[in-house]
């Protein structure tokens, strides 16, 4: 019975919260579905509540629980009036559609088998991983007793010690918190939810994909739901599923910013909503610099639809909230520019080769299948179709440039570039659903 | 290049009139999969068993199955072997989950997780039973065909691994040893979680706390961050060596912990090589060390020579911080001295060591042991002249003693001065008791409290070790060699890494000697 009490807490309650926001966004968007739909209001329902309570910390206020009751109300206020407002035949449709949906494959139901069994587990399941003890649960405590991290500041004498609570912005550890204020025994639940929302939104994708209804080789085009499967199957998202670690969330509002920009219509209700998914991701892991892939994607598909206002207007928030943040912070810089010349000066092709080749080796390690799944649909698409969509070449020429450049850059700089492996495994991890995403995008292009 | 068609529409029509065949031998290879280990399809034929499958299913949609043969072969699929192999993977898996990865296949040798693969096979037999792809169809349609095959190995790539996961996280929820929150930690933290467990009971939110440094052994209890999770609202603060003195003296309690003691290094300081006299120990308060230099001994190639140092003025220190005196005892070294013995009168260990110090490098020093072999209080202190490294020779006292020699002195009175509470009750405590009664010049209860220790857990370090020690003092020879074989066994093989392997190196060479 706790772990249904901790789902209503971390999974369903964020889930209405979202709802209210998304049931406006819908409107403005023709092709969202039902999956999608449930996806983006679990991601708008955190990511709502991330930005509450860090303007709430960030204006140097203690972590608010009456805000936290509030927005609780409000919450169910809003199921309230949106219940009354639809009428029984509605909801029964409604329903039957999501049934028949989930029922019409057998991927899909496999898929949402899956995804059960993680929320089952992660809503019984205490927080217990290294990083999520040290540092995000933590958090999490400290604010669900309604005080904030800089209260601690006498009564830690290492500053080593006390700037490490800053060092990954509040996202999951405000998520934590939300769940300890309602008396939830675990958060869990609301990474399960992140992991549900991956699969939500590539089934959703894969929903559109099918219904193209081309003839194939075995007589139908569901094949295309066996990549949600295995995206749920992956073990490192399956995994993290059920661990407190910042990586799944990152690698959900990750996918979540370009899913809007090349699925959903090219408005600005689309790209508001891909820059709310961006400010969350940012807001998760804040080092990574592969947000600027998203707005590269962005600034090219504004250009070609001459939507200039949307050009300027998402990279500038952007780049406020992550100044804010930073400002927050104090320390953190967030490229070393000034080391670019020393850098290009000291090129060495054979020290480039070699440093290329361990990256290569390392980033490739945990996403195989994914990768080779997405070159053998891409190459497929491209031997019919002999050209590529060039948000794609844009999304990954960046992020390609990013983490080996990147990571060149570093190895220049540091001795020891030669134990990053494992730090350049997990990086990658943020790309596996990023490559489900872009085969199933692929794949109805794939057809002749 | 149609004959070139041709004669592979031929070959097809070869190959799909015999997969008939391979049906059952393809199953048999999967259930080897469970039966043996994973892989081992790949080591005896050098094929991968997901490579077979999709090999299979391939062929398998090439071909006509609408003859009997085929029929029969579909239905014993559907009605037999499905619902079999269904019921065996969820039962057998379910008693894996009850009780631990791994039970099944300990008693019974097969690994219910791997079942995982006959039974996809068999849906796929069952799905894919209906479709039909000709020659023509294939040749149209190949890049389909290679997406299909590209997805269903993925698919049992990761499918399996997954099993696994599933098997495993759903392990720890239905165990029934496994229901509570503190279960569930111990789980995943193991000893430490009863450790700082512990600290969070017997100490008031309010209190302030120091905890070791963040170093072997004590890699938990030293991370701060994750011991803040635990104890807070407690305040924490790291004793490290250079504000020890200070940041004790401003905490209610010090952690004292072994740590973890897999991860000491066989010539680590800190691992308790022979438990410390407590009454040797006192807090360092005024005229705290005393020392007074008898002799030195320069060894030569052909002969030594000794020199009085009993008119050196003594070296105390009368301070309860951190200090040190240092006294040049010979100006320079004549080349042909390789070492020396110094002789010292002290009135405690650790506190006394010579070091050579050059006027061109005056930053390098080249520092012996301290003294740690009491005889009457008068100590000799070797050390081997570096003949790179040429200067003047000093004496150094101290009142700092290294740090892990300072919990270690606590350990045993805390386990005397506060009995555990029952339910913490472990082999850990037992083994500090033991510790306490061996200091105490108590042999016969120190044995009888690392022998509750050993009963608790079998494999406790702490308490083989004084077994080890109470045995060689009692010249029971075999039995301390039985002790440190044990400790060899459970500790890392890296004889680096092994007390039990330095300690049988030690009788060794004693009885050699």
């Amino acid at each position: 019975m706790i772990g249904i009490y901790n789902i209503l807490i971390g999974l369903i309650v964020p889930i209405l919260l979202g709802w209210i926001f998304v049931r406006k966004i819908s409107i403005y968007i023709s092709n969202v579905d039902i999956f999608s739909q449930i996806a983006f209001s679990f991601l708008t329902g955190i990511g709502i509540l991330n930005l509450i309570f860090t303007l709430n910390l960030t204006l140097g206020y203690n972590f608010s629980r009456i805000l936290a009751f509030i927005i609780l109300g409000i919450t169910i206020l809003h199921t309230i009036l949106w219940i009354r407002n639809i009428t029984l035949i509605n909801l029964k449709i409604s329903f039957f559609n999501f049934i028949k949906e989930i029922t019409q494959n057998k991927f899909i139901l496999a898929t949402f088998a899956v995804m059960f069994i993680t929320i089952i587990f992660s809503a019984n399941w205490p927080v217990r991983d290294w990083d999520s003890i040290a540092l995000y649960d933590f958090r999490a405590k400290i604010f669900a007793e309604g005080s904030r991290i800089e209260n601690l500041q006498s009564d830690i004498k290492d500053i080593y010690y006390y700037r490490y609570y800053f060092v990954y912005p509040y996202l999951t550890s405000i998520a934590h918190a939300w769940s300890y204020i309602f008396h939830a025994s675990t958060p869990l639940p609301i990474y399960a939810g992140f992991y549900s929302s991956i699969l939500l939104l590539l089934l959703s994708l894969s929903l559109h994909r099918s219904r193209l209804g081309l003839k194939s080789l075995i007589r139908t085009n569901k094949i295309v739901y066996a990549i949600p499967l295995i995206a749920a199957l992956t073990p490192q998202i399956l995994s993290h599923s059920g661990i407190a670690y910042t990586n799944l969330p990152y690698a959900t509002y990750f996918l979540a910013a370009i899913f809007p920009l090349i699925v959903f219509p090219n408005n600005s209700t689309s790209y508001f909503l891909s820059l709310f998914m961006l400010v969350s991701s940012t807001l998760t892991r804040f080092t990574e610099p592969f947000y600027l892939s998203i707005i590269a994607v962005l600034v090219y598909k504004t250009i070609k639809n001459k939507q200039y206002l949307m050009t300027i207007l998402y990279p500038t928030i952007l780049y406020i909230v992550r100044k804010l943040w930073m400002a927050y912070v104090v320390f953190g810089d967030e490229l070393a520019i000034s080391a670019i010349p020393k850098v290009i000066s000291s090129f060495n092709l054979n020290f480039f080769m070699e440093v290329e080749t361990y990256l290569l080796k390392h980033y490739t390690v945990n996403i195989t299948i994914p990768l080779f799944i997405m070159l053998t649909i891409v190459f497929i698409d491209w031997i019919k179709n002999r050209k590529l969509s060039i948000e794609f070449m844009i999304f990954w020429i960046i992020n390609l440039g990013i983490l080996f450049m990147g990571g060149y850059f570093f190895a220049v700089q540091m001795e020891t570039w030669k134990e990053i492996g494992g730090s350049a495994e997990r990086m990658v991890l943020a790309f596996i659903p990023m490559l489900y995403l872009w085969s199933i995008y692929f794949f109805s292009i794939s057809k002749s | 290049m149609n004959k070139l068609y041709r004669r592979i529409e031929i070959t097809w029509g070869h190959i799909t009139s015999k997969v008939i065949y391979f049906t059952p031998i393809v199953f048999i290879l999967t259930i080897f999969e469970s039966l043996l280990y994973y892989g081992v399809t790949q080591n005896i034929l050098h094929l991968d068993i997901k490579f077979i499958i999709v090999l299979y299913t391939f062929v398998y949609i090439g071909t006509n199955k609408e003859n009997q043969k085929w029929k029969l072969i579909l239905n014993i699929n559907k009605y037999i072997i499905f619902p079999v192999l269904l019921f065996l993977f969820i039962a057998f898996n379910y008693i894996d989950m009850r009780n631990f990865i791994g039970y099944m296949f300990t008693n019974y040798h097969i690994h219910p997780q791997n079942l995982i693969l006959p039974v996809f096979l068999s849906i796929l037999i069952e799905t894919l039973k209906g479709v039909v792809i000709n020659f023509y169809e294939l040749k149209l349609n190949f890049s389909q065909g290679l997406i299909f095959i590209v997805l269903l190995y993925s698919i049992l790539s990761v499918g399996i691994n997954s099993t696994w996961i599933i098997v495993g996280n759903f392990n720890y929820l239905v165990r029934t040893d496994l229901r509570s929150y503190d279960a569930r930690m111990k789980a995943v933290w193991g000893d430490f979680y009863d450790y700082i467990k512990f600290v969070q009971v017997n100490t008031d939110k309010n209190s302030v706390i120091t905890h070791p440094p963040q170093a072997n052994p004590w890699q938990m209890e030293g991370n701060q961050l994750v011991s803040r999770y635990f104890l807070y609202p407690r305040i924490l603060n790291s004793g490290v060596n250079s504000d020890f003195y200070d940041i004790t003296k401003n905490s209610d309690w010090l952690m004292i912990t072994n740590g973890e003691p897999k991860f000491y290094p066989a010539q680590f300081v800190g691992y308790p090589l022979k438990p410390i006299n407590l009454h040797n120990i006192k807090l360092l308060t005024e005229s705290e060390v005393k020392v007074k230099p008898i002799s030195i001994i320069l060894h030569k190639k052909n002969y030594d020579k000794n020199i009085d140092l009993s008119k050196i003025e003594d070296l105390n220190i009368n301070s309860d911080s951190v200090l040190s005196k240092n006294k040049i005892i010979l100006e320079s070294i004549d080349p042909n001295v390789t070492s020396i013995t110094l002789k010292v009168y002290a009135n405690s260990e650790n506190v006394v060591s010579v070091y050579q110090k050059t006027k061109n490098l005056p930053e390098q020093l080249i520092e012996s042991e301290s003294n740690i072999n009491p005889n009457n209080n008068v100590y000799e202190i070797n050390y081997r002249i570096d003949p790179n490294f040429s200067g003047s020779l000093y004496i150094r006292v101290t009142n700092e003693k290294p740090l892990p020699y300072l919990y270690l002195k606590a350990i045993g009175r805390i386990a005397k001065e506060k009995p555990a509470i029952p339910e913490f009750l472990s082999a850990n405590y037992y083994a500090i008791l033991g510790n306490y009664y061996y200091i105490e010049k108590e042999p016969k209860l120190a044995k009888q409290a690392y022998l509750e220790a050993l009963s608790l857990k079998q494999d406790c370090a702490e308490a083989l070790l004084g077994m080890h020690y109470i045995a060689l003092e009692n010249n029971e020879l075999t039995d301390a060699q039985s002790y440190a074989l044990r400790l060899k066994d459970i500790l890392p093989k890296d004889e680096k890494l092994n007390i039990g392997a330095y300690l049988l190196a030690n009788m060794k060479e004693e009885t050699t000697k």
